[in-house]
């Protein structure tokens, strides 16, 4: 059912952003950052599945608040003259790559755990 | 299950601002990396720009020189065009006027010539003279052109010394202007022809449509006056 829903989402906001204006120069950056942060946040949600500790309310808050974040940031970098998104990129990226990691090694953990059963069980019904 | 409900529509809704500001940026991406110049960051935008500025700098200084040369030009031509005219004419003129150039036109042809009496130096310039006063455009004594340094004089009362060259009778006097006025003052009573044969030197004269006289070949040097 979840699964149904991100992908029937996932097309429907994908024709949509075709559909869409493109965005000028100076705004694309933030829109950049905004998809980073984003992004992390769906991996961050992820990992935080496989963990069972899943809360829809951190997810979506940390989605928005990330995203948000990130531009309010690149703004500030903006005027302050300091490239302050790059900080946001090595931090969003860097988590990516983290909850990558945590996610790779659950499954990798699980399907271990499977075949190990499933020799066990081997083992039992032959000996 | 409402809870689940919440859950599923949040997602749902997330899902579509993802992927869809995703294609959204995407998009504008490929148009921007098109149209080269917006897709540079600042750096590069920077260098760029000094590059274009410095470009157009130059460009605009050798416009600048080249619109000033045109404008040299132009208003040279311009004057020149009018003085050039007026310069020709005005040297044409003088060239005429000091005997620079060959010229022709309605005069007389005076012979003056030696018989009871030799002619003398003042019996040619008193001539001159009187044609001059008629009005005489061009005067040439045996094509000796008669110009405003000319002299006439003697040496030992024997020859005669015009302009450096000696002549001898007869003198022929060839003269261009008014052939009324230049008659008359030959004609006139106490006038050139009484006066030459009263001297004992006979004097004819014939009226002519076409003079011509020949320009002065000699330079006239100045070097005193300025």
């Amino acid at each position: 059912m979840v699964y149904i829903t991100i992908i029937v989402c996932s097309i429907l906001g994908i024709i949509l952003g075709m559909n869409l204006p493109t965005i000028s120069y100076s705004y694309s950056g933030y829109l950049a950052i905004a998809i980073i942060a984003a992004l992390d946040s769906v991996f961050g949600g992820l990992t935080s599945v496989l963990k069972k500790n899943f809360d829809i309310k951190i997810f979506v808050s940390g989605f928005f608040g990330n995203a948000i974040l990130a531009m309010l940031l690149t703004y500030l970098g903006e005027k302050l003259n300091v490239d302050i998104y790059l900080a946001a990129v090595i931090v969003f990226v860097g988590r990516m790559f983290t909850n990558l990691s945590i996610i790779r090694r659950i499954y990798i953990e699980r399907m271990a755990k499977k075949y190990e059963t499933r020799r066990n069980s081997k083992k039992k019904t032959e000996g | 299950m409402k809870g689940k409900i919440i859950m599923l529509i949040t997602i749902g809704i997330i899902c579509i601002l993802l992927s869809g500001v995703m294609f959204v940026q995407f998009k504008s991406v490929q148009v921007i990396e098109k149209s080269g110049i917006e897709g540079m960051n600042n750096a590069e935008l920077r260098t760029e720009y000094a590059e274009v500025k410095a470009k157009s700098d130059e460009i605009q200084a050798a416009l600048e020189e080249t619109q000033k040369s045109i404008e040299e030009y132009k208003t040279q031509s311009t004057s020149t065009q009018g003085t050039m005219d007026l310069l020709k004419e005005d040297v044409n003129k003088a060239n005429c006027d000091i005997g620079y150039t060959n010229v022709k036109g309605p005069g007389l042809e005076i012979i003056i010539s030696d018989s009871d009496r030799l002619v003398s130096y003042y019996d040619l310039l008193f001539a001159i003279n009187e044609l001059k006063y008629a009005g005489a455009e061009a005067i040439s004594v045996n094509d000796i052109r008669v110009v405003n340094t000319t002299f006439i004089s003697n040496i030992q009362d024997r020859f005669l010394i015009m302009d450096g060259q000696r002549i001898t009778s007869p003198y022929t006097i060839k003269v261009i202007g008014d052939t009324k006025y230049l008659e008359s003052v030959i004609n006139i009573k106490g006038g050139l022809k009484e006066y030459i044969q009263d001297n004992g030197m006979s004097i004819s004269y014939s009226i002519k449509d076409e003079v011509h006289i020949e320009k002065y070949k000699d330079l006239i040097e100045i070097n005193y006056g300025e």
